[in-house]
């Protein structure tokens, strides 16, 4: 290459030997280029490893596929399993099933769709139960969000984007792990576009590349709407920020911006008639509350003090240093993005409630930033030149301090045991479509998605009717009991764009005192480990009920008795009930 | 643009989620773990990673898979509801779905050379 060539010119002997040099350490930066290239990949990997491990490994007892469901610990986590559960069945979302709904058949499927349609595609392809593939999916989506915030860092300084990635594993430890284990999935799924669709704004002057950002964004929307609108304020403030204190305006990411609009208007209409005719009509205006502290959602919060002050200190520090970036107007994207969802996790105060909660959920990706920065200042004042290899290490050791120090110990399978899963699913498979179950006290039965599992017209016995006929010591033949429907209103179509909904037009009542012979399966917990006086009522009623002559018992296992009704409306009870001795 | 350097990268990805994977999930059968991750890329790695070849010039490959993961699930969620509202049964949809983005990502790369 350095040789004489035909033509233009000769080099000489100094000139050549220029030449050489000059090549050998274009050759030699190219091989570092490579090589931290190659670094790199192997951090991001590990990463991925580390993060996959921390949050699905023990939760998912290190299997994919299970007898019973692992890694449920609430009510809201079951809802999402039996509404993948019961697409994988029926095959589409456009309603309700009536055991869910009242007995309606015309109740329009109003549930956040996105998630859900992820994972049962998930499940058939992989061969796997739609309960395998859901936690596993939203563990999954929150690793890739995170990999999503780091090549939004990267964009401003590779060197911060490495050492922000320690943070990312608090997405699986103390409070914030409560998102996935209490679930708040489709929060989740509606986060990760969120993330994807900010990464995306940063390249909307590309050509045609408004298509895909609308679509992200619409997905947003279907996954959980309550991201939708803060993407939405998200992109205000950028603009904002842009015009306020750059004093410019890009009129071309504004066009891209409102066509985005018109595609997201036309991707999303169908659902979002469905939604504001729902959801919104329903709890949207009640949603908001002034100084909200505590969540009335049932799920966990998650506080600032989760990182733990060694921790929360540089990430504090960072955010301070980034304010000042957005005020001397050269602040990026990551930080301006972080700034925005720090405070909206903090909303709360002001009247956002539950929404702005669970956003803190996320806050190990957002705030990653802030601690990426308050390292790189720091490694500046020690290090003239950064060393990619030093920086990948001290990082992925920093990332495993976290996960070490912070990790749940013995977690254990969940709300799900084997026993209950196993009598859910023979009533599923065993029973007709229609059949009316009803349960009596069951330890975890106050989480009563459960309920929901075996695809039946489910009603149960409410706790406090219980604890006064045991005190009475009564089994009466009307229970105070609770009938379970999937929400509060059950919205029909009476028109495209109008809606009614039967809850109220017909003035159901989910909570009365009920005829328990009216139904045709009684399922009996033969145990409790909290309260081995209303187990042993429950046998007590078992008891009764056999001796009626008109039930006889149709499943059982270590835990569970299952009874079934041969002549529903007759006394199974007597009508004066019975005196306990 | 290097198709071949592209494919073999995503090839020793597979590889490597697959070892991943298997690591995490280690009591798991070899075959249920090699499916798992196989359905992954099916669903939610080729489609975006050919959809986003479009823009191969102006963004670089480990921001097209991330961008393209999210852009497949994106496509998948929301196909998948409205296939399904227009009757036909989700347990079709994995193979419909992932084989039209591929399609459509191809063709446009194609018309794009053109």
């Amino acid at each position: 290459m350095c040789g004489a060539r035909s033509g233009s010119f000769r080099f000489g002997i100094g000139q050549a030997s220029v030449c050489r040099l000059l090549v050998g350490l274009r050759i030699g930066f190219l091989g570092d280029s490579l090589k931290r290239e190659h670094l790199e990949s192997v951090f991001l990997l590990v990463l991925v490893g580390v993060l996959l491990w921390t949050g699905i490994a023990a939760l998912y007892d290190y299997r994919l596929s299970h007898s019973s469901p692992w890694g449920y610990f609430a009510s809201d986590a079951i809802h999402n399993l039996y509404q993948s559960q019961n697409l994988y069945d029926v095959g589409n979302w456009k309603y309700v099933l009536p055991y869910i709904a009242a007995g309606y058949a015309d109740v329009v499927s109003y549930m956040l769709p996105m998630l859900a349609h992820l994972n049962v595609n998930l499940a058939y392809a992989s061969g796997l139960a739609p309960s395998d593939t859901l936690m596993f999916l939203c563990v999954l989506l929150s690793v890739v969000s995170a990999l999503l915030m780091y090549i939004l860092i990267k964009d401003y300084n590779g060197t911060v984007a490495l050492l922000s990635a320690p943070i990312f594993a608090f997405l699986f430890l103390k409070n914030f792990y409560t998102a996935i284990t209490w679930g708040q999935l489709t929060y989740l799924a509606g986060s990760f576009f969120l993330i994807a669709s900010v990464v995306l704004l940063r390249h909307l002057k590309e050509k045609g590349i408004f298509v895909p950002f609308a679509i992200l964004v619409s997905a947003i929307f279907l996954a959980h709407t309550s991201e939708f609108f803060f993407f939405l304020g998200f992109v205000v403030v950028y603009l904002l920020y842009d015009l306020l204190f750059k004093k410019t305006l890009n009129l071309t990411l504004v066009k891209k911006l409102a066509l985005s609009a018109v595609l997201v208007s036309l991707i999303s209409f169908y659902y979002m008639v469905i939604f504001f005719n729902s959801y919104y009509a329903n709890y949207g205006p009640s949603s908001f509350k002034w100084f909200t502290v505590v969540s009335d959602a049932g799920f966990r919060i998650a506080y600032l003090s989760d990182f733990g002050w060694l921790f929360l200190l540089p990430i504090l520090v960072g955010f301070a240093v980034s304010l000042y970036l957005i005020f001397k107007k050269k602040a990026h994207l990551s930080m301006l993005f972080a700034s925005f969802m720090l405070f909206v996790g903090l909303l709360n105060y002001i009247g956002i409630g539950n929404r702005s909660f669970q956003t803190r959920f996320f806050w190990p990706v957002y705030l990653s930033v802030f601690f990426g920065i308050f390292l790189y200042q720091c490694l500046k004042l020690f290090m003239k030149r950064e060393n990619s290899l030093f920086v990948s290490i001290a990082s992925l050791a920093i990332l495993v301090f976290v996960v070490i120090s912070f990790q749940a110990r013995n977690l254990d399978q969940g709300l799900l045991n084997p026993y209950h899963w196993d009598a859910y699913q023979w009533l599923k498979s065993d029973t007709p479509t229609a059949a009316r179950v009803y349960f009596f006290y069951g330890d975890t039965f106050d989480q009563n998605a459960q309920l929901l599992i075996p695809a039946r017209f489910a009603t149960y016995a409410m706790n406090k009717g219980i604890a006064q006929n045991l005190n009475d010591m009564i089994i009466p033949r009307d229970f105070f009991s609770r009938f379970l429907v999937n929400a509060e209103f059950l919205p029909y179509r009476k028109s495209f764009f109008s809606f009614g909904y039967h809850l109220l037009e017909e003035n159901i009542s989910t909570e009365h005192l009920v005829d328990v012979c009216n139904y045709d399966y009684y399922v009996f917990d033969k145990s409790s480990a909290y309260y081995p006086a209303l187990a042993q009522y429950n046998l007590a009623i078992r008891q009764v009920m056999l001796g009626s002559g008109f039930t006889e018992e149709v499943y059982s296992n270590e835990l569970v008795s299952i009874l079934e009704n041969m002549q529903p409306g007759k006394d199974c009870i007597p009508k004066e009930g019975v005196k306990l001795k | 643009m290097n198709y071949r350097k592209e494919i073999s990268v995503l090839a020793t990805l597979f590889i490597v989620l697959f070892i991943i994977a298997k690591i995490v999930f280690f009591l798991e059968n070899f075959f249920v773990v090699l499916r798992l991750v196989a359905s992954l890329f099916w669903l939610f790695v080729l489609p975006g990673y050919a959809i986003m070849l479009y823009w191969n010039e102006s963004l670089d490959l480990p921001k097209r898979l991330l961008l393209g993961f999210a852009l497949s699930a994106a496509v998948l969620g929301i196909s998948s509801y409205y296939l399904g509202i227009l009757g036909l049964h989700i347990r079709y949809h994995l193979f419909v779905i992932p084989t039209a983005m591929i399609i459509l990502g191809i063709v446009l790369e194609v018309k794009k050379k053109k």
